[in-house]
C-alpha cells in the first residue's frame, strides 16, 4: 500500500526525470522543485493559517475571551473553535502542510534507496516498481556520482584525512535562515515566541543531524527544499531578512492583518459567517496601528 | 520552559528518531554471500560474518564479537592460506584469521563505498570491487592498495583473473579487461545493458561469455578483444547471471526461465527449455552430470545434459536469487525470506542442515 501510493510513484518521477537529465543529483533537485510546486497551495494555507494564529494572539477580542473562561476549559475551547470558524481560521492549517513533509521525506529517502539499488536482489525489486514505460535496461545503471558526493551514502567532503560533513553544514544554515525569515512578528509577551524560539533552535540541530546521518540524496533534497522554500518566501513578500541581516530594514508589513483580510476575502466568497469589526480596517491602516508595538 | 515547549521538543525528538530509524543501520539488501571451503562453509549476512561446520551446519565461531546496527555484510568472503578477506557496508575491506575471525590483521578503509561482491585472488593481491566506482588491488600482507581503477559507476560482481589479465564485469554496458599487475585498461568490449555476473573464461578457446541486461549473450577472445559472436532473440529477457560449460554447451538461464544451449564457439542456438518461473540465479554446474537452475520461488531442479529436463526438484522454503554452490557431493542454497539463511541438499536433491544464528 505505502509502496503503490508513495514509493513507486516516486521512484519512477525519479528515474523519469534522471532519464532525461541524465544526472541523478539533478533529478532530486528536480523533483524537489516539483513536490514545491505541487504543495504550493498548501504552504500559502500554512502562511495564512500561522500568522492568523499569530494575530490572534493580539486580538483584544480573543483575549478578553480566553480571560473570561479561562476556568472553564471545555467553554473556553467551543467559544475558541467559534471564533476560529468566524475569522476563517484552521487552526490545523498551518500543522498540516508540516505533516505532508513527513511522508514525502521518508518516501523520498526510500525511493533514492531504491534507485541507487546496488546488489542483483534490489535491482530484482527496482525492475519490478518501474512502470511499464520505463525501459529499466536504458535507465540502469544509475550515475550515484553527484558533484564530490555518492548520493547513496552520507556525504563528506574529504579535505587532507577529515570529512568535512559540507550538505550537513548548509542544511543546518538554511534552515536556520529559512525559520527565520518565516517568523511572523511576535509580542514580547506572545506566549507562542519561546516555543517559536525554541523550534529555531531545535530544527536546524534535527535537520542538520538527519542530513549528516543520512544519504547525501535526502541531505540533497532537504537543501534544496529549503532553498526553494526561502525563495518562494521572499517571492511571495512575507521574508523579513533584517532578522538575518541586522542592516537590511525591518519588513514591517502587517502580514497577519493582510491574511486575515484575505481570509475575510475568502469568507465572503464562501458565505462564512460575518467578519468580525476588529479586523474590518484596511491592512494599512491596521499596520499603522501594529507598528509601535512589533518587536524589533 | 513551559509545558508547551517541553510539549513540541519531546515531538520533534519523537519525529527525529523515527526518521532516523527508518535510515540508520543496514542500508542495503542482498542475499547471504556465502563461500565453502574443504571444512568451513563462511556466510556473511546483515550483520555478522558466520563461521560454519560443513558438515552439520553448527555454528563455530563469528565476526564481530559485539553486533553493531551500523555493520552489515553480503559479500562471500575469500580464504587462502589460513585467512579470510572479506568487505563489508562500512566501507572497510578485512583481512582477518582463519583460526580466529575477531584477530584482524589488517583493515584496508581508504575506499567510499561498499563491498558488495566477491574480490578475487592474484598472487600477491586481493582484486576488490567496490561501489565507489573504484576496483582496489591490496596487498595481501600489508593491507595497502597497490593500484586502484576509476570506473564511471558502481562495481558490483567479482572480477575474473586470467593470468596476467582482470576481467570485469560494469554497469555501464561494458566488459573490462585490465592489466593485473597494474590496474591499467587493456581495452573494453561494449554490450547491450548492465552486466551484472561475473564473466566465464574458458581457457580451452581463450573465450569468455557474459551476459547482460540488455538482452544478449555475447562471446569475445580475451587476448585480441575481438568479439567471436552474439546471440539475441526477440523473445530474450534480460540475462542477470554467469553462464556455464557443459559437454561442449554454453548454458545460461534468462530472467523470464528460458534455459537456452548454445554453441560456445558459434553461439548457434542447440535447445531450449524453461524454468517454470523466474530465474535471476543462473545455472549451476554439477560436476560432470548436469546442471541445477534455481528458480525465484524456491524450486530448484536438476538437469542433465542429456536429458535437458528436470531430473528431480526440490523446494527450497525462501527466495534464491544468488547461485546455488555446490562442492563435492553438497549443494549449498543462500536464500531470504526465509527461516534460515542457507539450506543444504545432497547433489541427488536429499535434504540436510540449514541455518539461522538462532540455532
Amino acid at each position: 500500500m505505502w509502496d503503490t501510493i508513495i514509493v513507486q510513484p516516486f521512484t519512477n518521477l525519479l528515474l523519469l526525470i534522471t532519464m532525461l537529465v541524465k544526472n541523478f543529483g539533478i533529478a532530486i533537485i528536480l523533483f524537489t522543485l516539483l513536490i514545491k510546486l505541487i504543495t504550493y497551495p498548501l504552504t500559502a494555507k500554512q502562511l495564512k493559517s500561522s500568522m492568523a494564529m499569530q494575530d490572534l494572539q493580539n486580538d483584544p477580542k480573543y483575549k478578553k475571551m480566553m480571560e473570561k473562561y479561562k476556568d472553564d476549559r471545555e467553554k473556553a475551547a467551543e467559544v475558541q473553535m467559534k471564533y476560529y470558524k468566524e475569522k476563517g481560521i484552521n487552526p490545523f492549517g498551518s500543522c498540516l502542510p508540516t505533516l505532508i513533509q513527513f511522508p514525502i521525506i521518508i518516501g523520498l529517502y526510500q525511493s533514492i534507496m531504491r534507485v541507487m539499488a546496488s546488489t542483483p536482489l534490489e535491482l530484482v525489486k527496482l525492475e519490478r516498481i518501474v512502470y511499464p514505460f520505463l525501459d529499466v535496461n536504458k535507465i540502469l545503471p544509475i550515475q550515484n556520482h553527484f558533484l564530490w558526493m555518492d548520493l547513496g551514502q552520507p556525504e563528506r567532503l574529504l579535505i587532507g584525512n577529515i570529512g568535512i560533513p559540507v550538505l550537513a553544514i548548509l542544511v543546518v544554515i538554511t534552515t536556520f535562515i529559512q525559520s527565520k525569515v518565516m517568523q511572523p512578528p511576535t509580542q514580547a509577551n506572545d506566549q507562542g515566541a519561546a516555543m517559536t524560539n525554541s523550534m529555531m533552535m531545535m530544527m536546524p540541530v534535527m535537520m542538520g543531524w538527519m542530513a549528516y546521518q543520512f544519504s547525501a540524496g535526502l541531505a540533497l533534497y532537504f537543501l534544496a527544499s529549503n532553498i526553494a522554500t526561502i525563495v518562494q518566501y521572499a517571492a511571495m513578500g512575507r521574508a523579513d531578512w533584517s532578522k538575518i541581516f541586522p542592516w537590511v530594514k525591518p519588513n514591517l508589513q502587517p502580514v497577519s492583518n493582510a491574511i486575515i483580510a484575505d481570509n475575510e476575502e475568502e469568507d465572503e466568497e464562501e458565505a462564512q459567517p460575518e467578519p468580525v469589526k476588529t479586523v474590518k480596517p484596511s491592512a494599512r491602516a491596521s499596520a499603522k496601528r501594529q507598528r509601535p508595538k512589533m518587536k524589533k | 520552559m513551559n509545558k508547551k515547549v517541553i510539549r513540541l521538543l519531546v515531538l520533534l525528538a519523537l519525529a527525529g528518531t523515527i526518521l532516523t530509524g527508518c535510515a540508520v543501520g543496514v542500508r542495503a539488501e542482498s542475499t547471504p554471500g556465502v563461500t565453502v571451503t574443504e571444512e568451513y562453509v563462511y556466510v556473511a549476512y546483515m550483520q555478522n560474518l558466520y563461521k560454519l561446520d560443513r558438515f552439520n551446519g553448527a555454528q563455530l565461531s563469528s565476526f564481530p564479537e559485539r553486533v553493531s546496527t551500523n555493520l552489515a555484510m553480503y559479500a562471500p568472503v575469500v580464504v587462502e592460506d589460513g585467512y579470510v578477506y572479506f568487505g563489508d557496508l562500512a566501507n572497510n575491506f578485512r583481512k582477518v584469521s582463519e583460526e580466529n575471525l575477531n584477530q584482524v590483521v589488517w583493515t584496508f578503509s581508504e575506499a567510499k563505498g561498499w563491498y558488495q561482491a566477491k574480490p578475487a585472488l592474484d598472487g600477491d593481491l586481493v582484486i576488490v570491487p567496490c561501489t565507489d566506482r573504484h576496483i582496489y588491488a591490496i596487498n595481501k600482507e600489508t593491507g595497502t592498495k597497490t593500484w586502484v581503477y576509476n570506473g564511471e559507476y558502481a562495481f558490483i560482481a567479482q572480477p575474473v583473473v586470467v593470468g596476467n589479465k582482470v576481467i570485469v564485469s560494469a554497469q555501464d554496458h561494458h566488459v573490462l579487461v585490465l592489466n593485473a599487475a597494474t590496474g591499467e585498461e587493456l581495452y573494453r568490449v561494449e554490450v547491450k545493458g548492465a552486466v551484472l555476473a561475473p564473466p566465464l573464461y574458458d581457457p580451452e578457446t581463450d573465450s569468455v561469455f557474459v551476459g547482460s541486461l540488455g538482452r544478449e549473450m555475447i562471446s569475445f577472445n580475451l587476448t585480441t578483444g575481438d568479439v567471436n559472436w552474439t546471440y539475441g532473440t526477440a523473445d530474450l529477457d534480460t540475462i542477470w547471471a554467469t553462464p556455464i560449460l557443459l559437454d561442449n554447451q554454453l548454458i545460461f538461464t534468462d530472467k523470464n526461465g528460458k534455459i537456452i544451449a548454445l554453441n560456445p564457439d558459434t553461439g548457434e542456438e542447440l535447445w531450449q527449455n524453461h524454468a517454470g518461473g523466474t530465474v535471476i540465479a543462473g545455472p549451476t554446474l554439477v560436476g560432470d552430470k548436469g546442471f541445477l537452475v534455481a528458480r525465484e520461488d524456491g524450486t530448484m531442479s536438476f538437469y542433465s545434459s542429456e536429458l535437458q529436463g528436470g531430473d528431480w526438484t526440490v523446494t527450497v522454503p525462501g527466495n534464491i536469487y544468488s547461485k546455488p554452490i555446490v562442492d563435492g557431493n553438497q549443494i549449498f542454497v543462500p536464500v531470504v525470506k526465509a527461516d534460515a539463511f542457507i539450506y543444504t541438499y545432497s547433489t541427488t536433491g536429499v535434504p540436510g542442515w540449514s541455518f539461522s544464528p538462532s540455532k
